[in-house]
């Protein structure tokens, strides 16, 4: 049950820098906006654009190739989740465990190879 | 773990699956190596020779017991080969028809076609042959995630986009639906095998929370019922039918369709066979006025929705949710003769279904249209696709020397064979009745409906196949139903489905 | 009441709040932002489990790439949030009676849960023991994910990509 209790406490400690990650930059704000004197005019609430006066929405559509690679990051990811307990683990497992992953990893090449036929990694 | 346990394994009982994954392999990178514009079209004949290839080695393989690799995530007994034996057949016929489905033929993306289905195929194939509730589930997500790419795969159709987009958002929230059960029922038991499952649930402890067992029971029945298109969840059929190119279609109304109960068979029933419900009676009886329920009603909306279409693809995308609703009949009254109803009525699916989709394939691409009219004074212009059209339609509605009418005349005795289900065996001929209106409207148009336009329909060679091997089997069915049932008694063994290895 | 048992109410209740505002904000920024709060409360309730790897895999797939999917996905196309229809009172309280409902079936069903006896020593050599257990049991599920992956990856690029004879359009 020791062993338990030092578990535990180790993610106290990652709460409690969570909690200060999350209340020091709110208490900061707060306090900010107690002291400062409130005087809103119609200038002050506009984007600041280095004295150009702003246009259009900030928000611009990006081009879909970002996306395509954002999907490729998500499948390759998932692969690297796999990876790890492999790792972890390969000393217990021995040469198989090593067969298998060459199959998976092989597999996902192959994805690889499909993406750059297909012109998805290069950029125009 | 050793090299030693490993090799003790039958590892060449994998073998159709390890075919189709190989064919697939190879189909990948030849598609990519070939040249850009050159028709990919001779791919079909490759990935049909693979699945022919598949068939063989599982025909080799007939005479096997129960072989079970690494704790059943790989378990071949009489279940898996009755239904892989179905799949199989299913998506030959449905890459021949691929072949010669000319529309989009120069599609940039038409090689990815051959290789999903056969990966969709590998999907069905490891549902039928697992006894593990993770191979289970990796199973069913590789065959959706294939039938959702392939349902979109037409990109500047835009019926085809919208098709993929429904499919994919139900797919999503059914998984989750199933996986929602699914974790309820390893949580209570904490085994992913399914006979340990089976065993678990004997256990005095968890008996006392029978409550949740049946609530586990019925979401993950609700979340897997998206596959084969009955309520609650048949609503994306029409429209990803209608969408989806032609054997896309076929394929998820046979194949994709059989893989669902097979896996609702599977997982529902051997890890809930011995589980007691909340009062006296078995888990198993508890549920199945639910289950009835919702077979009559996938029946009654099926029917009498499809009457009203004018569609053809969207017709007979209600008529597989009414058909699903059959399927589901024995599963819901659970009687000694739910396999072999269960089994025959796919098998005589799978024929007359994808012979209608041939035909539709066809006549669609010669009108240039999918509307119903299109079917207009089809015996005038091609008597013999008229007549073929014809056995399966009447095969679809069972008529008597189809095949059709002995699948169903088995589904309506298992029905009454358990007694107290009068009811629904009532909905069922209720409902035959009714689709006799709109199965008959297809006939009608195309024996005394004047022709809109002239010209006869020609047929190429793969569909022409299909078309004939499905007008042999539903009516060799049909007359001799012996042939296939005497078959499924000499190689299927009920014990070997319920009781596990060793 | 244990330690254990407030992080688990403030871990849960911001796990729900973040599924709430989801369903309710306008803007789909704020959407995500608060999908964020439950994918990390959820992450804590793992760890709360002894499920150290599956929390880390939380963060790291559903925290990490899945919103940065999202986001890509809001760049990617136009809204204005103004545009939505309201939607109807009647359907609201419809869907409200069936969370209520699915509510007080599942807490009636929770209530009483009991267990066989359960593993306590999770905590131990976590990783490793999902690594022993997945490569040497669950090896066929494992390749099949594979396969899975590839045709995800394969699916994507189908799906996602512009076509070829629409790029040169753009270039002319």
């Amino acid at each position: 049950m020791d062993l338990y209790n030092v578990y535990q406490n180790n993610y106290l400690i990652v709460a409690v820098f969570l909690l200060l990650g999350i209340l020091l930059p709110v208490g900061a704000l707060t306090a900010g906006r107690l002291l400062r004197p409130n005087r809103p005019t119609k200038e002050k609430a506009t984007t600041y654009e280095s004295g150009i006066e702003p246009f259009q929405q900030s928000w611009i559509q990006f081009n879909v190739r970002y996306y395509l690679f954002a999907l490729l990051f998500v499948i390759f990811d998932v692969e690297t989740v796999f990876l790890y307990p492999w790792a972890v683990a390969y000393d217990e497992l021995g040469l198989f465990a090593l067969i298998e992953m060459a199959i998976f990893v092989l597999l996902l090449t192959l994805g690889l190879v499909y993406a750059w036929k297909k012109k998805v990694l290069k950029w125009n | 773990m050793e090299l030693e346990t490993i090799r003790s394994y039958d590892w060449g009982i994998m073998a159709p699956e390890l075919i189709i994954l190989g064919a697939a392999t190879i189909l990948s990178l030849a598609d990519l190596l070939m040249p850009k514009k050159a028709s990919r079209r001779y791919l079909a004949i490759f990935a049909f020779l693979g699945v022919a290839c598949a068939l063989v080695a599982l025909f080799m393989q007939l005479d096997n017991g129960v072989i079970s690799i690494l704790a059943d995530t790989y378990r071949f007994d009489s279940f898996s080969k009755a239904f892989k034996l179905l799949f199989l057949i299913g998506t030959g016929l449905i890459l021949l028809l691929a072949f010669d489905d000319r529309k989009g033929e120069r599609d940039e993306y038409r090689g990815e076609f051959y290789y999903l289905l056969l990966t969709a195929l590998l999907g069905a194939m490891m549902m039928a042959s697992s006894a593990d509730m993770i191979t289970l589930f990796v199973g069913l997500e590789l065959l959706s995630l294939s039938s959702y790419i392939m349902a979109g795969l037409r990109k500047r159709d835009r019926q085809s986009n919208e098709a993929a987009f429904k499919y994919v958002v139900n797919g999503g929230i059914s998984t989750a639906i199933t996986l929602f059960g699914m974790s309820y029922i390893f949580g209570l038991t904490g085994e992913t095998n399914l006979y340990a499952i089976q065993n678990a649930l004997g256990d005095p402890t968890i008996l006392q929370n029978q409550f949740l067992l049946v609530f586990a029971f019925l979401i993950t029945f609700v979340g897997l019922s998206f596959k084969i298109a009955t309520v609650p969840f048949q609503m994306w059929a029409p429209d990803v039918y209608h969408g989806a190119p032609i054997p896309v279609t076929a394929f998820l109304s046979v194949v994709s369709k059989a893989a669902g109960f097979v896996i609702m068979i599977r997982f529902l029933l051997v890890t809930f066979i011995a589980a007691p419900g909340v009062a006296e009676k078995p888990l198993l009886q508890e549920v199945q006025p639910y289950l009835a329920i919702l077979a009559g009603a996938s029946m009654i909306i099926g029917n009498l929705i499809a009457l009203r279409q004018r569609n053809i693809k969207r017709m007979f995308a209600y008529s597989s949710i009414a058909q699903a609703g059959y399927i589901l009949v024995p599963f819901a009254v659970i009687s000694g003769l739910m396999f072999e109803a269960v089994w025959f009525y796919l098998l005589a699916y799978l024929f007359m279904n994808i012979g209608v989709f041939a035909i539709i394939q066809l006549v669609t691409a010669k009108s240039g249209s999918t509307d119903i009219s299109s079917f207009a004074g089809l015996y005038r212009r091609s008597p013999w696709i008229a007549v073929c059209m014809t056995i399966f339609v009447l095969s679809l509605a069972g008529f008597p020397a189809t095949a059709g009418f002995i699948g169903k005349f088995g589904i309506f005795m298992s029905a009454l064979s358990t007694g107290a289900h009068y009811w629904l065996a009532g909905i069922m001929i209720a409902t035959t009745v009714v689709s006799y209106f709109y199965y008959f409207n297809v006939i009608g148009q195309m024996f005394f409906r004047s022709e809109e336009e002239a010209g006869k329909v020609s047929i190429p060679g793969g569909v022409l196949t299909v078309t004939a091997v499905c007008v042999i089997s539903t009516l060799v069915l049909g007359i001799l139903p012996h042939t296939a049932l005497e078959f499924f008694y000499n190689q299927f063994d009920l014990s070997q489905f319920f009781t596990p290895t060793k | 009441m244990t330690g254990e048992m407030i992080a688990f109410f403030i871990l849960a209740l911001v796990a729900i709040c973040g599924g709430v505002f989801m369903i309710h904000s306008e803007n789909v920024v704020h959407m995500v932002v608060s999908l964020i709060f439950t994918f990390l409360s959820i992450a804590g309730i793992y760890i709360l489990l002894s499920a150290e790897f599956v929390a880390v895999v939380q963060v790291l797939i559903y925290s990490g790439a899945i919103t940065i999917i999202m986001l890509f996905g809001i760049m990617l196309t136009k809204h204005d949030p103004k545009s939505e229809k309201r939607i109807a009172k009647s359907r609201i309280l419809a869907v409200g009676t069936g969370v209520v409902a699915f509510f007080i079936i599942m807490f009636l069903a929770i209530n009483k849960l009991s267990f066989k006896q359960q593993d306590v020593e999770l905590y131990v050599h976590n990783v490793k023991k999902i690594g022993i257990e997945l490569y040497s049991k669950y090896v066929i599920p494992f390749e099949l994910t594979s396969i899975l992956l590839l045709v995800a990856l394969i699916g994507a690029v189908v799906l996602a990509k512009k076509d070829e004879s629409e790029e040169m359009n753009e270039h002319e």
